[in-house]
């Protein structure tokens, strides 16, 4: 036994050097890292794009889950610290770009080279026995009670915590910000009426909004959004047109590769992930889930990826709850 | 733990000053420590603002520790009482209550097994291929407990002792870059290999030593120990690796490597 | 309802007689069990590994697969808690408890009967549940705030001390407070302050349950059974495993009770089924006769029935505000709603319009799953056993692989062995000076909701303690809590179970037949 095993292994070491890419690009599984739980929003997208760009790419894609860290940043930290050949993806929201200037890594966000499958709009509600029917009750509704409305929305920093700040500055009405670990806690507390008013984005709230327990206020977004049997739920641009100064942010979903990988590695993924983002598995996957698809990648996936960076640590700086500063690792105010 | 309620429970009196030494040390450590974590949690933030949330001191993160510490400390105290009352303070100083009896066997072989777990899970699998690791770390208890060699013990904790060192080095002294830290994972691939060659020549010292140098010579449990000390770990990895997609720690091991040569490229499993 | 029942029926018949699909809902309770099975390998893992795997099958064929597993992932996990007294999964801690003295008396295959047939009832059990008043259950769950779940972990911590032997309740309530200790590692999450991680960023997520659990129960165990060169058990006596009816019977009232509180915690978002084994063996123990909570933690039947049914029971629970509400109740659940979304299937409030009797076909996918398992668990106990005639020096070094790799397989991370080791050294030593284990586990599990959610509903009420008086659901848990509490003070605990005792006899007498 020893005699066989022994020289084979020596062998090994010497193949296993020699031998890679002899034949093109995928040639084996490949691994995409989710660094957000199993179950969650970019999870489910992730499963879904592999599962369509598996097809294309003739290959097995494995989704796997690596959460912890900040910001995602342990996932992160260990596929970019793989080697750079295709073989290993990570998978990404936008909430991953505060990693680096709360300590979870040292990298800016250019060293991925990001695919982004799509977004859904955010939306802020309220508990269906609430007096409050729309935005502009909202407002007035505090001038009467002078009290602070509670407001929940999963975690300190994330995107939904932000467009709740974005909301407060350009409305004047006074939130109490209150946190909860993700976006269904928040939604829960909101039914149970421990919060006054929720955000989160509508793949999460459309349920509950059908279901009649949540009453939608407003998009945070450009465009009225249309639900079924529910109606036309306004856009709080309408009424406060200076979001737009950094609204939209999208809440981007979607996964990445090694910046360094191959030129025809990132060539062979755009086409499969071009392909997979036509097919109408995923078109109707979004339209069941209330997804916006963008589809999006190489240049200008970096450049969106790159201003969420910004506008994300810079407003964190602002609210003083950074542990770097975003100039540390030059990242440019939005 | 609950086996040892079904332990004969004979010398009561012996036994339960024995016991309330152990008691009394235990007692004052976890007292120690809990004291410690309480002035450090005194440390946190009590108010102010932070991340957008006003801080008072019923949102504090100081609040749920201090409580738990506080708690510890009193229940800590009441059982060093209780122990004082036995007179736990005997043989306070002796290190033999503290590390048990070094001549008795059991205790020997208790420490074997810790200082085992402690390097293979420090210093073999973030180092080397988990394949070799899992192999030297199953003979050396298979070669302690289940066919034992002669000197078992002090060969066997030397080569780990040689083996561990020897690993450190070459994680510290090959390649390193800003981030290397003994506890990191490997990536870097010549260090992978100078660690997969010394874990091979360590496998084959325990392996020659555990064969040739057995306590009681038997043929079959000599074959059983070598098969399944080579094998299982190997069905482990495939298992994980291949149906489980749990790549291994170290995945550009030697044997890591080789196995997914071989079945991807070669095999062209899917 | 008539209707109801005959759509059932006939769905039931129309899955049940199909061979593929009972190829695949008994291959899927295979891996389940397996996978409960293994130490680190979870429910949730198996069904984020199934979910990629079914992405192609029709939506019936997936859930039949995922709740297949689902059911035998949670059964699984009693294997090696009774047999190596090492739960391989969170939910079977509990189990270990009694499941694993029986096994040293020689009567594993005996514990691994009563647990096939204990998980199976509680399964069904909870089904009834979600069929029956999905409604109502879903609307109590609506009404737990931070208050109501605070006052659960605090529960939970509370009967951990009813866990230990009348000796060692000093000790029992020292681990607890070590296991609420180890829960506040990590970034507290209302304000994102750093507690105790010494810079480590793969700290700031708290400390990972399984690996802490295969720490505490797995390490000492092999520890242990190498230095004592310990055997495993005695010989097993390798009869027939029976589906131990009789002891079913014999301990019909723990089975109703466990399933009841299985489907109530279940019901609850954000816990599941680790906790109702725990709640549900402790409060089986409070509601004994001193007689027979001496047999607690020595291999008593009702034990190990309560814990299992409990847990089994909790998938229904845990499967009720999934459906109706969209939240799921317990982590697999969370992952199960994850499938069910990649499937085009979104549950929630609106899921009888958008895919009418849903609820009827995953109940009646969920009776073949736990046929499934129960089949599976009698087929599979009897070679399951004959594990322990392999010599303990060679099966126990494995297991102690295992163990280190499922707690990486976890979440992929070496940094979980790096707690997983010094935990389970720890754990030894606490356990060689009669500390027990299991109050440092619950305390772990529930710690970080106690101190989130106080803080949280603090936050709202700006400090006051008044709205937790005022919520009827706080309300009953502060009277439970307190009930506990009084019971634990000696000379109460004689007085109420002469008092139980004296009532139970007097209504024996009265009704012969039990």
């Amino acid at each position: 036994m020893k005699k066989i095993i022994l020289p084979a292994l020596i062998m090994a070491s010497v193949i296993a050097t020699l031998a890679h890419a002899a034949r093109p690009y995928p040639v084996r599984p490949i691994t995409n890292t989710v660094v957000w739980s199993a179950g969650g929003g970019t999870d489910a997208v992730n499963r879904m794009i592999m599962a369509e760009m598996a097809k294309v790419l003739d290959t097995r894609i494995n989704v796997v889950n690596k959460t912890g860290g900040i910001a995602g940043s342990i996932g992160m930290n260990s596929v970019l610290s793989k080697r750079p050949d295709g073989y290993n993806l990570v998978g990404i929201s936008s909430s991953n770009v505060v990693a680096a200037v709360n300590g979870g890594w040292n990298e800016r966000f250019d060293v991925w080279s990001p695919f982004i499958v799509g977004s859904s709009p955010d939306v802020i509600s309220v508990n269906t026995d609430s007096p409050i029917t729309s935005l502009q009750d909202l407002v007035a509704h505090q001038a009467q009670s002078q009290q602070a409305y509670k407001a929940g929305a999963g975690g300190t920093g994330g995107i939904h915590h932000l467009y709740l700040l974005e909301l407060a500055r350009v409305s004047g009405v006074d939130f109490q910000f209150v946190p909860y670990p993700g976006s269904a806690p928040s939604q829960t507390a909101a039914i149970t009426g421990e919060v006054d008013v929720v955000i989160t984005s509508m793949a999460e709230q459309a349920q509950l909004i059908r279901g009649g327990k949540l009453r939608p206020l407003a998009m945070l977004h450009p465009e009225p959004f249309e639900l079924e049997g529910v109606g036309t739920i306004p856009s709080a641009f309408g009424l406060y047109p200076e979001l737009a100064e950094h609204l939209p942010l999208s809440q981007a979903i979607g996964f990445a590769v090694h910046q360094n990988a191959p030129d025809d590695v990132k060539t062979k993924l755009g086409k499969a992930f071009e392909a997979a983002m036509q097919s109408p598995v995923v078109k109707q996957w979004a339209r069941d889930n209330y997804y916006q698809l963008s589809g999006k990648h190489g240049e200008a996936a970096r450049d969106e990826f790159a201003a969420l960076e910004s506008y994300f640590t810079w407003t964190l700086q602002g609210l003083g709850s950074n542990k770097f500063s975003p100039d540390k690792f030059g990242i440019p105010k939005p | 733990m609950e086996q040892q309620s079904n332990a004969p429970s004979t010398v009561l009196t012996a036994g339960s000053a024995a016991d309330a030494q152990q008691d009394f040390k235990v007692a004052l450590v976890l007292l120690a420590v809990a004291v410690a974590l309480l002035v450090h949690t005194l440390g946190f933030p009590m108010s102010g603002s932070y991340g957008g949330v006003d801080n008072q001191w019923f949102v504090s993160p100081a609040l749920f520790p201090l409580l738990v510490c506080g708690l510890l400390v009193i229940c800590s105290g009441m059982l060093l009482y209780k122990a004082t009352r036995k007179q736990g303070f005997r043989g306070f100083g002796e290190l033999r209550g503290w590390l048990g009896d070094w001549r008795n066997e059991r205790i020997k072989d208790r420490w074997y097994v810790i200082g085992l777990l402690l390097v293979y899970v420090y210093v073999y699998i973030p180092s080397t291929d988990f394949y070799l690791a899992s192999v030297v770390f199953l003979l050396s208890l298979t070669s302690r407990f289940y066919y034992p060699m002669v000197n078992g013990l002090s060969r066997s904790s030397t080569l780990h002792l040689v083996l561990a060192l020897c690993l450190i080095a070459v994680k510290l002294n090959v390649n390193v870059s800003e981030d290397t830290h003994w506890l990191s994972i490997n990536y870097d691939e010549d260090a992978i290999r100078y660690s997969d060659l010394s874990m091979l020549m360590a496998l084959m010292c325990l392996l020659t030593l555990s064969v040739c140098f057995p306590q009681n010579k038997d043929r079959k449990r000599a074959v059983i120990q070598v098969l399944v000390v080579l094998l299982v770990p190997l069905l482990l990895v495939c298992t994980f690796n291949f149906l489980l997609y749990v790549p291994m720690p170290v995945e550009y091991g030697t044997v890591s490597d080789f196995l997914n040569y071989l079945v991807y490229d070669v095999l062209a499993f899917q | 309802m008539l209707e109801q029942f005959s759509h059932f029926f006939s769905t039931l018949f129309a899955l049940a007689t199909s061979p593929t699909n009972l190829l695949v809902v008994f291959g899927a309770s295979f891996v389940g069990i397996i996978f409960g099975s293994m130490p680190g390998l979870t429910a949730t893992l198996g069904i984020a590994l199934l979910t990629s795997l079914t992405y192609g099958f029709g939506p019936d064929v997936a859930l039949l697969a995922l709740l297949g597993l689902y059911v035998g992932a949670i059964y699984g996990g009693s294997y090696p808690a009774i047999l190596i007294n090492i739960p391989g999964t969170p939910a079977a801690a509990a189990t270990a408890l009694d499941g694993y003295p029986l096994t040293q008396k020689g009567q594993a295959g005996r514990a691994l009967g009563l647990t096939t047939t204990a998980s199976f009832i509680g399964t069904l059990i909870g089904l009834l549940f979600l069929v029956t008043l999905s409604p109502f259950i879903a609307s109590m769950a609506l009404q737990f705030t931070s208050w109501e779940f605070f006052l659960l972990a605090l529960f939970g911590i509370v009967i951990s001390g009813t866990l230990t032997s009348p000796g060692t309740v000093l000790k029992g309530w020292i681990a607890g407070l070590i296991g609420l200790f180890l829960a506040t590692i990590g970034r507290d999450s209302l304000q994102y302050f750093p507690r105790y991680t010494a810079g480590f960023s793969e700290l700031d997520a708290g400390l990972e349950i399984v690996p802490v659990l295969i720490g505490a129960f797995g390490i000492p165990q092999v520890i242990r059974v190498l230095s004592e060169r310990r055997s495993l058990a005695e010989a097993p006596k390798l009869g027939r495993i029976l589906p131990e009816l009789s002891a079913i019977t014999r301990n019909i009232k723990h089975i109703f009770r466990s399933s009841t509180i299985g489907v109530g915690v279940g019901s609850v978002p954000g816990i599941g089924e680790d906790i109702a084994g725990w709640v549900s063996y402790s409060t089986a123990k409070n509601a004994s006769t001193p007689e027979q909570q001496k047999e607690f933690g020595k291999g008593s039947e009702a034990a190990i029935v309560s814990s299992e049914t409990a847990n089994n029971a909790c998938i229904g629970g845990a499967l009720i505000p999934l459906l109706t509400l969209g939240i799921p109740g317990s982590p697999p659940a969370a992952m199960l709603l994850g499938a069910l979304l990649l499937h085009g299937i979104t549950p929630g409030p609106s899921i009888e319009v958008d895919h009418p009797n849903f609820l009827l076909e995953v109940t009646a996918i969920m009776v073949l799953a736990s046929f499934a398992m129960w089949a599976n668990g009698m087929l599979l106990a009897k070679q399951v056993v004959k594990l322990l005639t392999i010599p303990a020096p060679l099966f126990i070094p494995v297991v102690g692989i295992l163990c280190i790799l499922g707690g990486y397989a976890l979440g992929l991370s070496i940094f979980n062995l790096y707690i997983l080791i010094p935990v389970g050294i720890a754990a030894y030593f606490l356990g060689e000076m009669d500390f027990p284990i299991a109050p440092m586990v619950i305390g772990l599990v529930l710690g970080g909701m106690a101190d989130e959610s106080l803080r949280r509903a603090l936050m709202l009420s700006e400090g006051s303690f008044l709205p937790m008086f005022e919520r009827p659901v706080a309300v009953i848990l502060l009277v439970i809590i307190g009930c506990f509490i009084v019971n634990q003070i000696p000379a109460v605990r004689t007085r109420t179970t002469s008092f139980w005792a004296g009532l139970f006899s007097r209504l024996a007498r009265k009704s012969p037949v039990v």
